[in-house]
């Protein structure tokens, strides 16, 4: 049918038409296309977090999918606001060298086991969620997958990639406190299998705790070409910019969170700064040999820097009671650092029949160069203390505060070489075994200002084995069992005993159940486990001529998980998880011997969370949710705890053809409570605040 | 009524397509079936909010809006964004069912009342066996095998099924539409009315005005539209 405009059909000519929710492009005048932006939910359907694309169903462990929705509808603006959402993980507060993002999970820290697009994301900095299409979060040990460290799981970044079709979307955001944040996210397409993608996020906020505040920029620009065909390429630049005011929380007093008004703030907003240098360059390749294998390859630099110029609050030793003069000393935290890494791997991925069975083989090769320079500042002249009732923020600073003298440089270089294989063998269409293996030889050099240079070097196994039961396709029954281990320089720090001592060995025993229910629409599934370090570093007191640190301790974390996500019906979406732990250290000796009994740092016996929408009709919705997390110890002697809270969070947003509008509020019943542990101090979670946003699609 | 709408994809927006949704990640069909419905359904989908469906829908929505046909012959109010199926290997066939009245998009939570279903054929039919539409409706039953990139509309109040694929593989775009005009015969009277029409339109020389009779029977068209149309 061909016609000259004058000869369409009389039908053809009429009005109203609509294609629900998608945008139509070049589509006739007379269609009126309803060009709102397309909602996926918050069901995590594949995850890559096991190295291939896979169903969340055929990853025999526990796996918590962030998807990109639950991000936004929680309006969650850094890694750390998105991991809310992940039950059985627990915020550090930042101290004792480390800076940025410091979680722990399954009772064991991820400091070293946050990853960007399955490589190594170590570095020490705050991380922001601008960038990021969703974020995997893997329990327990998976050193086979993913080399040193994993002792409590894995968190994995996973990059926003241009795809093929052209969508663009910004977003405004103001709140309390002179919250300001904006986002770009433009895609398009530039030729018949290549798309650019940029993304670009300015934010700019005070906090309710007096005189905090955090800048922040990012830019990632991303090119693929060949998507979707036998090679498809990816280049990708990510840059982000840190400068805020860091807070260190308020000292703990017989045990307690010292109780003073959430807003108390013992810092020097003037001077107080840390300040962040993200890059990170990556270039990968797939080849796509037929449908069912394929090699990847990654190449990635990255480069960061820090620098802290800080103050933690700490009470005089010996403080028996409070009152409004009670002296608040400001102890220093001046330190900076860089960091490099140089990171490759391939992964080969095929699946052959044989021996009677369907094999999904994979195999793979890591090559890691890590560099690192550290340093402290020299703390003369000190910081002026203060009052625990009267904080002064502004005193009068001695000569010469501010200047920056480095004192106590390291330099630290390591290398990686790690080779893995795994095979996914089928016996027929309800069983599936799995075995895997990788070696690592890890390689650290120190060099220190005194003492002479410590060199480490560990060639170590790692294991996962798994058996996975799918009586239908709707549910899932594994059982599994993985090593992870710790070499001594891992967290880029050696001294003269650790040099000598060897990886810290981990196992992770589970058995967990995924369902899908609702035709599908609706997660759910529940994991036991046991998560054990066997051989823990402590050093021992009584023999100070040790030159090796006793891998003596030992310590558990039992635990039962609970975690759904989807919809219960097309308008109600959940998100909930439930962690219940016991975890306790079973052995300790040395100087770590008072620890014996106790639980470890940030192990609540119980986290929660839920995370609900319901749409009312085609422009509103509403939602909110519940965090309950339960008593924390800051330090493993167990002396100073955070109280155990529930915060409560609401959403309420009107949706128009091209524009949304969405009001969040966080703490709805403005209750005080501590989210950010450490030994020394216990930061408090946001007061009551709100944030408007509107976000557009053009 | 069945409608055919032939190359409703041109050659270029057919290769598109098929290049996007080749690659895509099938997931089991039943995700979107009713409870009848799941029991005979045996075929794969792609997930509504996988990227390549989303930029395939996106290349099948742009083909609709340029239709004069499928605006003429649905006369769409709402349509529900268009799914992929994929028929082969063991998950081949989809047993006599009839669509579910009402569709609630997973996408939008807005909801569709289904008068038309419509199957966009994406595969050459030559390179699979089987895998025909067979409609049972007043009109009798009909077996419907099409080119690739051709389209069938066909009253969502009748009985269907796919039968087995035996070779190759069927790949299909299928979706629901809402109509201005609720009835399928009084939407077969008036695209026949409108057909007729265009014929007699056809006739008259380029330049010239429509002859009264052409301008009566338009009035015709727009007066039993006002009487039946639900916009």
């Amino acid at each position: 049918m061909s016609h000259s405009p004058r000869l369409l059909p009389l039908g053809a000519m009429l009005a109203a038409f609509s294609f629900g929710n998608v945008q139509a492009q070049e589509a006739l005048p007379t269609i009126d296309v309803n060009a709102s932006r397309e909602e996926t939910g918050y069901q995590g359907l594949k995850s890559r977090v096991g190295k291939t694309a896979q169903p969340l169903r055929d990853i025999p462990q526990a796996v918590t999918v962030v998807t990109r929705k639950l991000i936004e509808d929680r309006s969650a603006d850094t890694l750390k606001e998105a991991l809310r959402n992940v039950a059985g993980l627990t915020f550090n507060a930042g101290e004792g060298g480390r800076i940025g993002d410091n979680v722990t999970l399954r009772g064991y820290s991820l400091v070293g086991d946050l990853y960007l697009d399955g490589m190594r994301d170590i570095a020490q900095y705050n991380r922001e969620i601008f960038n990021i299409e969703q974020v995997d979060v893997l329990r327990g040990s998976a050193s086979m997958l993913f080399g040193r460290g994993s002792t409590g799981g894995v968190v994995n970044q996973v990059s926003k990639k241009p795809f093929l079709f052209d969508t663009n979307e910004a977003s405004v955001t103001v709140g309390s406190d002179d919250y300001k944040r904006g986002t770009l996210d433009l895609n398009k397409v530039i030729g018949e299998n290549a798309a650019v993608r940029l993304n670009v996020m300015k934010t700019d906020t005070n906090s309710f705790r007096n005189g905090v505040g955090n800048d922040r920029l990012g830019i990632a620009p991303s090119v693929s070409w060949g998507i979707g065909t036998r090679n498809e390429f990816n280049l990708s630049y990510y840059y982000l910019k840190g400068d805020s005011v860091p807070d260190f929380g308020v000292p703990y007093f017989e045990g307690k969170p010292l109780n003073v008004p959430v807003n108390t703030f013992y810092g020097l907003p003037g001077e107080d700064s840390q300040k962040e240098e993200t890059n990170v360059l990556t270039a990968s390749w797939l080849h796509r040999f037929d449908k069912d294998t394929e090699l990847r390859s990654i190449l990635r630099k990255a480069d960061y820097e820090r620098d802290l110029w800080a103050i933690a609050p700490r009470l005089t030793r010996g403080t028996t009671s409070i009152n409004p003069d009670t002296v608040i000393n400001r102890q220093a935290q001046r330190r900076g650092g860089v960091e490099h890494t140089l990171t490759s791997q391939t992964d080969f991925t095929t699946t052959v029949n044989a021996l009677g069975f369907k094999h999904a083989l994979l195999t793979g090769v890591e090559l890691v160069q890590e560099d690192a320079n550290r340093w402290n500042v020299a703390t003369t002249p000190g910081n002026p203390s203060t009052t625990v009732g009267n904080p002064d923020p502004y005193p009068v600073l001695p000569a010469g505060y501010g200047v920056r003298n480095r004192i106590n440089p390291v330099s630290y270089s390591a290398r990686t070489v790690g080779v893995y294989a795994q095979d996914t063998m089928s016996l027929n269409a309800q069983w599936k075994v799995i075995g895997g293996a990788r070696h690592d030889s890890f390689s650290a050099d120190y060099a220190r200002a005194t003492g002479g240079p410590l060199e480490r070097n560990d060639n170590v196994w790692s294991y996962r084995t798994g058996l996975i039961f799918q009586p239908s396709e709707t549910a899932s029954y594994y059982a599994s069992y993985g090593t992870s281990f710790n070499p001594s320089g891992e967290l880029y720090a050696l001294d003269d005993r650790t040099t000598n001592t060897p990886p810290e060995k981990s196992r992770n025993l589970e058995i967990g159940a995924k369902w899908d229910l609702l035709e599908g629409n609706l997660m759910l599934r529940t994991a036991l486990f046991r998560s054990e370090k066997t051989n823990e570093r402590n050093t021992d007191l009584a023999e100070t001529n040790l030159t090796q640190n006793l891998l003596s301790g030992k310590r558990h974390t039992d635990g039962i998980e609970f975690e759904t996500a989807g919809k219960i019906t097309s308008r109600w979406d959940i998100f909930g998880g439930l962690a219940l732990m016991n975890a306790r250290i079973d052995a300790a000796t040395g100087d770590q011997a008072n620890t014996l009994g106790k639980a470890p740092v940030n192990t609540p016996k119980y986290t929660a969370n839920v995370w609900s929408t319901y749409k009312l009709d085609s422009h509103w919705k509403i939602g909110g949710g519940v965090e309950a997390v339960g008593k924390r110890y800051g330090n493993a002697t167990n002396l100073n705890a955070a109280p155990a809270y529930a915060r409560w969070d609401g959403l309420l947003e009107y949706q128009l053809d091209k524009v949304a509008l969405k009001l969040n509020i966080f703490n709805l019943l403005d209750r005080d409570y501590y989210e950010g542990v450490y030994a020394g101090h216990a930061v408090p979670g946001t007061s009551r605040t709100f944030q408007l946003s509107m976000s557009t699609k053009f | 009524m069945l409608l055919r709408i032939p190359e409703l994809l041109s050659p270029e927006a057919l290769a598109s397509c098929r290049k996007l949704i080749d690659r895509a990640d099938w997931a089991d069909g039943k995700l979107t079936a009713g409870s009848q419905s799941a029991r005979v359904k045996n075929n794969r989908q792609l997930p509504e909010d996988d990227v390549a469906s989303r930029a395939a829908r996106a290349i099948v929505i742009e083909a609709l809006g340029k239709s004069a046909l499928f605006m003429t012959g649905a006369l769409p109010k709402k349509t529900y964004p268009p799914l992929f199926n994929r028929y082969d290997g063991s998950a081949n066939a989809f047993g006599s069912h009839i669509d579910n009245a009402v569709r609630t998009s997973v996408v939008t939570g807005s909801w569709v009342r289904t008068d038309l279903s419509a199957t966009l054929f994406l595969s050459d039919p030559a390179t699979y066996d089987g895998g025909e539409l067979v409609i049972e409706g007043s009109f009798g039953t009909q077996e419907v095998k099409l080119a690739a990139g051709d389209l069938i509309l066909y009253p969502a109040s009748s009985r269907h099924q796919v039968m087995p694929v035996t070779r190759g593989t069927r790949l299909a775009c299928f979706f629901w539409i809402e109509s201005m005009v609720r009835e399928d015969a009084r939407r077969q009277l008036l695209f026949d009315l409108d057909m007729a029409i265009l014929s007699l339109r056809s006739a008259v020389p380029a330049g010239q005005p429509d002859p009264q009779e052409v301008v009566q029977l338009t009035g015709c068209y727009h007066n039993l539209l006002r009487m039946w149309i639900d916009p």
